[in-house]
Order: structure tokens, then sequence, then C-alpha cells
């Protein structure tokens, strides 16, 4: 079976027209797992999580299977109170991008899927989270496919695996609003001036190189990491899912193409040169083979 | 808010006298670091006996001395350290001036916080300054063998001269 | 009881971080198991061995850092550190990886295990996890909270905490920054160095500036009259959006003396001290000014006062010759 492709949460700030737009054109593309949801910052809420829900239920309407993501980054008690909220409900299945949210889901008994930001680095660490109730994890994203090959062969029956394949590569989480601190602006009465911003802001280097791109309290890289032409190396590695993460433009244009690369109607390599027309910066695949991320 | 903010504009930078620093320019330099090497051969016996040196095996250090006008470039031979004359290429350099390699040597500075403040400069190969810098930090200065009324000598020096420029 | 726990790149760290009235000292081994691995610097098992034995002499704890994450071609290496510093006697190993907090749990059950700040613990949900699944007994806290936060935090967590005093700032939660990784490829959770020297160039330039790069990349231009930092992303000058400056922070240390009431009154177990990559001196002239502080505190909490000779000595060996409360005050952030 071809290999599933998912869209991951939208990682920046958009209006809630923004969103239901994007939604709707995700219906009726050749994706097959969609996460919903804010994960960055809880200040972000163009949508309740009743109208997450909402849309969740139009997606699985239009056949996607729903995931509700979680914060990554955890610090107020009012951010426990609604991820308690979001573990509790039993419409979808959760994303843990914290460690709260394990502890939450495997009390209750109920499965859940490990996001990026949780270090699972080894076998020891799969097979624990794997009987604390983990149904799926997703590979940090500065993980090569050494590391990956070796912890697919340990990986415990029933547990699927999938690659952060398409997007700013999610490099840091801080306490300081980087968005905020750029407009002079203290994190508590922040504006949210990231709304501007919707693919985030980048940061150059003196000598005008792209490097980074600022996201509130996250930072990512300027650069597109870019997967494509490692589809068919994630299939035989037995991946079951590449995940797109959302940007403003082009989404749906990049997902079509992952689509003919896994259905083999292109080759990886065409899809790459084909990608390239969406890469502001460039691309990088740097991480998959061992090598800095920027590479 | 931050606290306790002080100018970062680097006003102060202590030097040695030049009538201190001065003669040593009147010294060729491999004369000085044929001295230097013995000395530091001295000092890291144990060190060089466990092959905590073998990283700078066929790799050239320089270390500055700014206000001396002088250079001491050293490498490891197989056994021991040796000074290296001619001219091919560094793998590092520390410059600085004298007072402040004395006050390192002496461990009375925080390498770092010379770093930090531009008194000491690191140039190449930043790893191996910090192979260098590291073994600095590890060695026992109070058993080191430098005989004791040389180093009573040479912290006494220090401190008058530190009086002298805290205490205009 | 509020502990100070100070830090030991080598021997000489050790015993005058002992010396100077620390209650406990980490220290980690020379390879890639901890994050401060650095060349020429750390413990092998000779002289741990030497140092615990120095420390337990005097009364002083000794823990171990085993503070990265190991990929399955490098399992066996931390479960041998694992194992080093159970038998050398150590009073506790300080972890982050999962996997090898359940290895050390269940092969020396008798074992304290401390959460690393490499554990990325925010909230007491994560420690309740860590707790209920290893037992571990303190949890070390990552610079992003707020004091008021710190305090809910310490009030709901089922076991005490450890919060940074003093030292580098890593505005960042550890365990999850890849900055350093994606410019060089060495990752701090894998290789145990953020900015490794492998990687760092430092060039004078012919006007007397000088340029500091990471990877290659430039992270600062400095010119000849402006103090220079060790490279360090976080800590580099960018531009964005037409505007250049320290996007993301200033080098400048962490000290929170000022809030030692506070912290004992939230009941926090103890107070770390960054810099085992730091010298001797720099341990000796940080755990002297603490042990002062915390012994004046805990006579006399409401009088309180910090000595402006501490925060003087303090700012000296501080990076970047500054100070800050960083998140712990809430307009920092």
């Amino acid at each position: 079976m071809a290999i599933k492709i998912s869209l991951g949460p939208v990682l920046y700030y958009w209006s809630e027209e923004q969103l239901r737009t994007f939604y709707r054109q995700v219906a009726t593309a050749p994706v097959d797992i969609v996460y919903l949801g804010e994960t960055i910052c809880s200040k972000r809420r163009s949508l309740s999580s009743e109208q997450w829900i909402e849309i969740g239920h139009e997606l699985q309407a239009a056949g996607k299977e729903v995931v509700l993501s979680t914060l990554a980054l955890l610090e107020a008690e009012s951010e426990l109170k609604q991820l308690r909220k979001i573990c509790k409900q039993e419409n979808f299945l959760v994303e843990a991008n914290d460690l709260a949210a394990v502890n939450i889901r495997s009390k209750a008994a109920t499965p859940f899927v490990v996001g990026h930001s949780i270090n699972l680095y080894n076998q020891a660490t799969l097979a624990l989270l794997a009987r604390a109730g983990m149904s799926r994890w997703v590979l940090p994203v500065e993980l090569s496919r050494e590391t990956l090959s070796a912890l697919q062969q340990d990986r415990p029956e029933g547990i699927e695996t999938e690659v952060f394949g398409w997007g700013r590569l999610p490099l840091a989480y801080a306490a300081r609003c980087y968005t905020a601190r750029h407009h002079g602006l203290p994190k508590d009465e922040c504006e949210l001036r990231c709304l501007d911003d919707p693919d985030g802001m980048v940061l150059k280097t003196k000598e005008g190189q792209p490097f980074l791109t600022l996201n509130g309290v996250q930072t990512q890289s300027a650069q597109h990491h870019n997967l494509i032409g490692a589809v068919d190396e994630m299939t035989t590695l037995g991946v079951d899912i590449v995940r797109i993460s959302p940007q403003s433009h082009f989404t749906m244009e990049v997902v079509q193409l992952f689509d003919q690369v896994r259905r083999e109607v292109m080759s990886g390599a065409a899809g790459k040169e084909a990608t390239a027309r969406y890469l502001p910066y460039g691309g990088v695949d740097g991480y998959w083979y061992g090598k800095a991320g920027i590479e | 808010m931050e606290q306790n903010r002080q100018p970062s504009e680097l006003t102060n930078r202590p030097q040695l006298p030049p009538f201190l620093s001065a003669p040593l320019q009147l010294v060729p330099d491999l004369i000085h670091t044929q001295l230097l090497v013995r000395v530091l051969n001295h000092l890291f016996k144990q060190p060089l006996q466990e092959g905590e040196l073998d990283f700078l095996e066929s790799r050239t250090a320089v270390i500055r001395l700014l206000d001396g006008g002088v250079e001491f470039r050293f490498t490891k031979g197989r056994k021991k350290l040796v000074a290296h004359s001619g001219s091919s290429s560094v793998d590092l350099a520390i410059s600085g001036n004298l007072y402040d390699f004395i006050q390192l040597s002496l461990g009375k500075e925080d390498p770092d916080t010379l770093f930090f403040q531009r008194r000491i400069r690191l140039e190449g190969d930043v790893e191996l300054g910090l192979e260098i810098k590291n073994l600095l930090y590890g060695l026992e200065l109070d058993s080191l063998t430098m005989p004791t009324p040389l180093r009573k000598l040479v912290r006494g020096a220090v401190d008058h001269y530190q009086n002298r420029i805290t205490t205009p | 009881m509020m502990e100070l726990v100070c830090p030991a790149g080598n021997l000489p760290s050790l015993k005058a971080a002992v010396d100077q009235g620390a209650d406990a000292v980490y220290i980690g081994f020379k390879d890639e198991t901890n994050a401060r691995n650095f060349a020429g610097l750390n413990f092998n098992s000779r002289n741990i061995e030497r140092g615990i034995e120095y420390a337990h002499q005097r009364g002083t704890r000794v823990f171990a850092a085993i503070n990265t994450f190991p990929q399955p071609n490098g399992w066996h290496r931390w479960t041998d550190a694992v194992d080093l510093a159970a038998e050398s006697g150590i009073d506790a190993v300080i972890l982050a990886d999962l996997g090898l907090l359940e290895y050390a749990a269940q092969r020396w059950p008798e074992m304290n295990l401390h959460l690393s700040v490499q554990g990325s613990a925010t909230n007491y949900e994560s420690i309740d996890f860590l707790h209920r699944t290893f037992g571990i007994s303190r949890a070390v806290i990552p610079r992003v909270l707020s004091a008021a936060q710190v305090r809910h935090l310490a009030e709901h967590s089922p076991i005490p905490l450890e919060l940074f005093g003093f030292g580098s700032l890593c505005v960042m939660v550890e365990g999850r920054c890849l900055l350093s990784s994606y410019a060089t490829g060495r990752s701090p959770n894998t290789y145990g160095a953020c900015s490794p020297g492998s990687h760092v160039e430092w060039i004078e330039r012919p006007d007397g500036g000088t340029e500091t790069r990471l990877g290659g990349i430039l992270v600062d231009r400095f010119e000849a009259n402006e103090a220079a930092g060790y490279p360090t992303i976080c800590k580099g000058r960018f531009e964005v959006e037409g505007k250049e400056g320290y996007a993301i922070e200033e080098p400048t240390s962490l000290n929170t003396l000022e809030l030692l009431p506070e912290m004992m009154s939230m009941g926090i177990g103890a107070v770390k001290i960054e810099g085992r990559q730091r010298s001797p001196a720099y341990v000796a002239q940080v755990t002297q000014v603490w042990r002062e502080a915390i012994d004046r505190c805990q006579r006399d909490p409401e009088g309180f006062q910090v000595e402006p000779r501490w925060n003087a000595a303090l700012s000296k060996v501080a990076e970047g010759a500054q100070t800050t409360l960083g998140a712990y005050q809430r307009t920092w952030q």
C-alpha cells in the first residue's frame, strides 16, 4: 500500500477565514490524515476547540482521518486545562507534543500520537511509549534515515511511523515571543502581531543569508525541509505516513506533487524539481542523510 | 529589565609596563619557544604520559604576546612538546598581552572572562583552542612543581601590578 | 533546606566547589553522554572516583549528568555511563532520555534519578508522568517559566524542583533546541555540545573587528572596541525585516540572587549554577557568593538583601558582563 499523506497542524497564526478556506480545500485534496488545532501559542484563538471539532467532523465526512494536536510548550494552568479538555474528548485521536498529554492520555488508557517535539531517539523509548498507549510516532526532525531504519526494525506491533517531509523545520521553543520582541512589545501585550505573518518572519545573517524563521515562541528554519525525493526510501523503510506542514501558499500544489510521487506517476527526482518553485529560500534535506539540517 | 549593565566598550585593558615586556623582543623567538616548551613539558609531564596531549600531534599552535611583540610556535612530537620553527601555517593562534597570560597561568583569572572581554583572542581551530584551554583548567596548579619562591615572586608582582591599575 | 548544586568540568573545579561550600557538585563523562561534551573537559573512570572521594570526605554529594539522547547505534555507551556512575558511588544521575530513565530505574533501583533540564519538563503533568513511571525524585526546570509559574508548578509537583540560579542563559526549552544542530549537524541532544568548537570559526578582520561563524553561518560581526561572545546562534545578531540586532537574546547571564527569599518560600529543593565548561576560578568565585547568599537568606529571609559586591563578583564572570532575571520576570519575556 502506498504511503499515506498527512497534513500537520498549521504552525502560524491564521485568521478564522484563512483557516476555514484552507480546510475547505483540504477536504478535496489527496491527503489521508489531517492534524488540527493550535500547537504553538495559547493566545492564538481564531477558532475555539468546539469550532476545531466541527471542522474535524466535516473533514471526517470527507473521508479524512482527523487528529487533534496539542501545545508543545505548556506553562500556565489555563493551558493544562485546555489540554485536558482536548485529551478527554472522544471524537478524535490526540497528538501529544509534550509529556503532559502523554500523561493524561495514558492515565485514561486512551491512545495517542507522539509528535516530533517529544524526544523519541531509541528503541527503549519507543517500546516504553508504546506500552503507555502510543499508537503512532513522528520521527524527531533531526534524526536520520539510519536511526529511523534501526528503530523500524524493533518497532512494536501495531505502531505507525510518520516522517516530517515538507515544510520549515520546527527547531526550537522558548519562553520569549520573538515576534513580540521584534515589535518592541512585551509578550503579555503582544497585540497578536503574528497574525500579520502567515508564514512567520525571516531572520537573515548580517551578510543577508536567510537562516531562520521567527514564529512567536517557535523558531523554524528559513529553508524548507523537502523529502519528496526520499518518498521511495521511506516506503522501503516501512514508513506509514509522510507529513506536509501547511504554508500560506502552494500547500495544495505540494500535496498534489507528493501524491503523484507516492502513486509512482512521477519520480522522486522529478518531484524534487517540480517543488523547487515553491521554495522561497531553497530546499534542504540534510537531516535525513545524517548531516546538518541546513544542507 | 537588565541589571548591572556595564559599558560594552572595553576601556580598561591592562598591559604590563613596556620596560617589563620590551626586553622580550631582544631575544629571538625560537629561543623563547625552546624555553617555553621546556617549562610546558615539565608542567604537562603526567598528561603527556597519559596521552592527553596527543590531539596536538601534527598540529601547530602559536601563542602571541602582543605587547611583547613575540610569538611562540609549538607542536607535539612523538613524546613531548617541541618548538616549531619554520613559517608553515598554524592551526591555532592565541593572542593577548603578557599581563593577561600571567593572570591566566596563575589561575587568577577565568579564561572565558578574558575571552568575553577580548583580552585573549582565539583564531583558527577553535576546537584545538578549547582543548588547550580545558587542559589548562584541569591542571592542579598547587600541585605543580614550580619552585615556591619563584611562584611567590610572580604572584607578588601580579598583585602589585593589579593594585596599581585598580587603585590609581 | 535549599541545596546549592555547582558545576565541575574537571577535578580542580570539583575541589573548588566543595571547598567553597557547595552542597552538591555535578559532573559528566568524557564523551557525548553529557550536554557539555567539549574537548579536554570532563571525567574519566579514574578521576571520577577521586572526585567522589574528595567530595564525600567533606560531606558534599556528587551527581552525574548523563543527559543526552542515545540513538540505537550508541545505546550501550549511555547504559555504560549509568553503570559507571552507579558503581563509582554517585549520589544521583541526572537523565533526560525516557529509555535511559527506564534502564536506570530497573538496573539500579536504589539510585536517585533526577530529571535533567534537557528533559524539557515545564509543567506538573509531565513531571507526574516521569515520577510515576520512573520514580524520579527531582526535576530541573528549563529557564522559560515566570516566577509565578514556578510557584504554581512547585505547589503541584509531586517532587522537589531544582532551578537555575546563575550562569549562561538558554532562552529555549532545553532538549528541544535544534538551532546548533541545524547549522552544524552536531546536536546538543545527541552529541552533547551546543556550538561545538569543531564548527566554530573566529576570524580577525584587518580593521581590528572580529567575525564569528558556526558551520559557516555568520553569527556576529564585532567592531574592534566591542566585547565579543562565543558564537551561539541564540546570542548572535541578525536582521529581521530591516531591523538588525539581537533578535533572540542578548549575551547575558542569568542571575537570580534577588529571588532567593521567594524561591525559599516556594520550597524549591535546589539552586543550580551553570558552567561545567568554565574554569576552577569561575566555579570558586560563583560558589562562594551563592553559599554566602543562601546561608544569609536561610537565617533571615525577611531581612535578606543582595550585597552589591555579590552582584559585582558575579557580573565579572558573566557572559556579556550583564545579568538578567530572565523569564522569571515576565517583562523580560
